[in-house]
């Protein structure tokens, strides 16, 4: 296993673990507290910015690496897209075009789909790495 | 990201690799500046390479490119 596939695992485990800890918390302290839990995907995001200083100079990134993260990345933007087509129309469906929401849910929808993003991202890599 | 397609591109590293004696996945890999699993891919059929980099293995191998691929 070499250290991009590891870095996808790491950011795999925090994603999945903030979104269950938020699925947790949010019905006992509530929405609002509870989106502290996304502070983890920091994690995620320095992982990395840690393997590469560990890791500099002993491991390439070559092309069959560049192919593997371009498609991933390509998945999860089109694996989300519609995932954030129907919750922007489930909000405007129950609340109505002029209906009101909470501006908490704003950072919530962009922590979300941080999360989301992350989940199908490494996901798909992990995939192409064992299929490539 | 589907089923992944019939090898069109075929080649004989393994075999070349083995001719060479002590030519391992590695040292090929650090001698067309890869990772070892990109070679082991492209061995395996599984990863079609860039022309560039066909050429760097078959320059490594010291063989003429058409000697280490071949395209069914």
């Amino acid at each position: 296993m070499i250290t991009r596939e590891r870095t996808a695992w790491v950011q795999l485990g925090c994603a999945l673990a903030t979104l269950l800890l938020f699925g947790l918390l949010s019905p006992r302290i509530g929405v609002a507290k509870a989106q502290a839990v996304f502070g983890l995907l920091s994690i995620a995001a320095c992982v990395p910015l840690m393997q590469g200083a560990w890791r500099f100079g002993r491991e390439r990134a070559d092309e069959r690496d560049l192919q593997i993260q371009a498609k991933a990345m390509q998945f999860a933007f089109c694996a989300l897209w519609p995932f954030s087509v129907i919750a922007i129309w489930s909000v405007i469906s129950a609340y109505g075009g002029h209906g009101v929401i909470s501006v908490s849910l704003l950072p919530l929808w962009l922590w979300l789909n941080w999360a989301m993003f992350i989940v199908l991202q490494s996901g798909a890599t992990l995939v192409l790495y064992r299929k490539s | 990201m589907g089923r992944p397609a019939e090898p069109l591109l075929r080649n004989c590293i393994r075999q070349l690799r083995a001719e060479r004696g002590n030519t391992t996945q590695e040292a090929l890999a650090l001698a067309t500046g890869v990772t070892r699993q990109t070679i082991i891919s492209i061995e395996s059929g599984r990863y079609a390479p860039s022309l560039l980099l066909a050429f760097k293995i078959a320059k490594a191998l010291g063989r003429p490119i058409e000697q280490v691929f071949s395209y069914d």
